[in-house]
């Protein structure tokens, strides 16, 4: 928040100033279109009618990187693809936040052994806040890991003093 | 037409470069000379009773002490199929490229190049297709490495090799403690152990 970032004390209406901001934080998460592979048909049902995510505040995934503040690895990420992987989180403005989605984003997947060019976890190039196990993981198991990202907002503490 | 026919077909046109044919209950193969390849191509490509218009498939074969590279040809006009056969140096295998009289082929000898290693002559623009500029190898080869890292990035699952060495330890443990028990002749069930 810039000039106010950790600034208030952490007492009465300042917690509940840092309470609103961690709930339009959490209810308007907007997710970058970013499925590389397989994952990213599971994703998209993610977001589709069934298991819808309008209903989450994250129905709107934003094609360019900086409106965006979720970036959700979907799918295998090759030794080629890795440097436009960080580009793209680099490209992300704060406050953003990660979801390794995926055997593939975890710990290679399938090609953890074998495979001389994945990139066994996508946690190798960029830091991660949420992994998401399956191959593919069901849309429930997706919205339990949306879910927890929006614990870990809910968590933060933005407008007041952390204290030591 | 079956393989056996445009072999001697090829023979009867005087087409040098043959050099045996060889039998097989899928892929019989005509095994051609490096050298002559681009000749034997545009024959097969251009002949009224041959005319094999598409190159469906360019590979590299490495094998313990030499390399092949198959080529299969197919012809949608006469619905006929062959597949030509190179052998190629073990050392420094090289061969004519197919892209001057197959288009198609240019692309496949990039392939076989990325990831087998043999040169292709008179390619016009013979580098890597799938894997990154500065990747040091040829990972189809039998004595391929898998490298530790690239360009800083780490590659190898250091966390499933540290749980792989414990259990490998564990098990060890575990046999040692099954063959002590035996040799004291406790009498126990030594199959649980395993």
């Amino acid at each position: 928040m810039g000039l106010l970032e950790n600034r208030l004390p952490n007492v009465g209406l300042f917690k509940l100033a840092d309470k609103a901001v961690d709930w339009a934080r959490l209810s308007s998460i907007w997710p970058v279109t970013f499925g590389i592979a397989c994952c990213a048909i599971e994703m998209m049902a993610t977001g589709m009618a069934h298991f819808d995510l309008d209903r989450f505040g994250m129905g709107v995934f934003r094609a360019s990187p900086r409106q965006a503040d979720l970036m959700i690895v979907a799918g295998t990420v090759n030794v080629k693809m890795a440097p436009v992987v960080k580009r793209l989180y680099e490209q992300m403005p704060e406050p953003k936040w990660v979801i390794a989605m995926g055997a593939c984003g975890v710990g290679g997947g399938p090609y953890c052994k074998y495979g001389y060019n994945i990139i066994k976890g996508v946690d190798n190039i960029i830091p991660v806040d949420v992994y998401v196990p399956g191959c593919p993981p069901r849309p429930e198991a997706l919205l339990d890991g949306l879910m927890r990202v929006q614990e870990k907002i809910r968590k933060q503490q933005v407008l007041t003093r952390k204290s030591n | 037409m079956q393989p056996a026919q445009i072999f001697e077909k090829l023979q009867a046109e005087g087409v040098a470069g043959l050099l045996e044919f060889a039998e097989g209950p899928i892929d019989p193969s005509i095994l051609v000379e490096p050298d002559k390849l681009q000749e034997v191509l545009s024959v097969l490509k251009e002949h009224d009773d041959l005319r094999f218009d598409q190159l469906s498939l360019l590979s590299g074969v490495p094998y313990e002490d030499r390399f092949e590279c198959v080529y299969h040809l197919l012809s949608t006009v006469l619905k006929h199929a062959i597949v030509l056969r190179v052998k190629l140096d073990a050392q420094e295998p090289s061969v004519p490229t197919a892209s001057t009289v197959h288009p198609t082929a240019d692309w496949h000898e990039r392939e076989t190049f990325d990831l087998v290693g043999i040169r292709f002559e008179g390619h016009p623009d013979l580098r890597r297709i799938y894997l990154p500029e500065g990747w040091v190898g040829h990972p189809m080869r039998r004595d391929y490495v898998d490298p530790e890292e690239f360009q800083g990035i780490p590659l190898t699952d250091v966390k499933r090799e540290e749980w792989e060495a414990e259990e490998k330890a564990a098990k060890a443990a575990a046999a040692e403690g099954a063959a002590s028990e035996e040799a004291a002749g406790s009498g126990s069930d030594g199959k649980a152990e395993g």
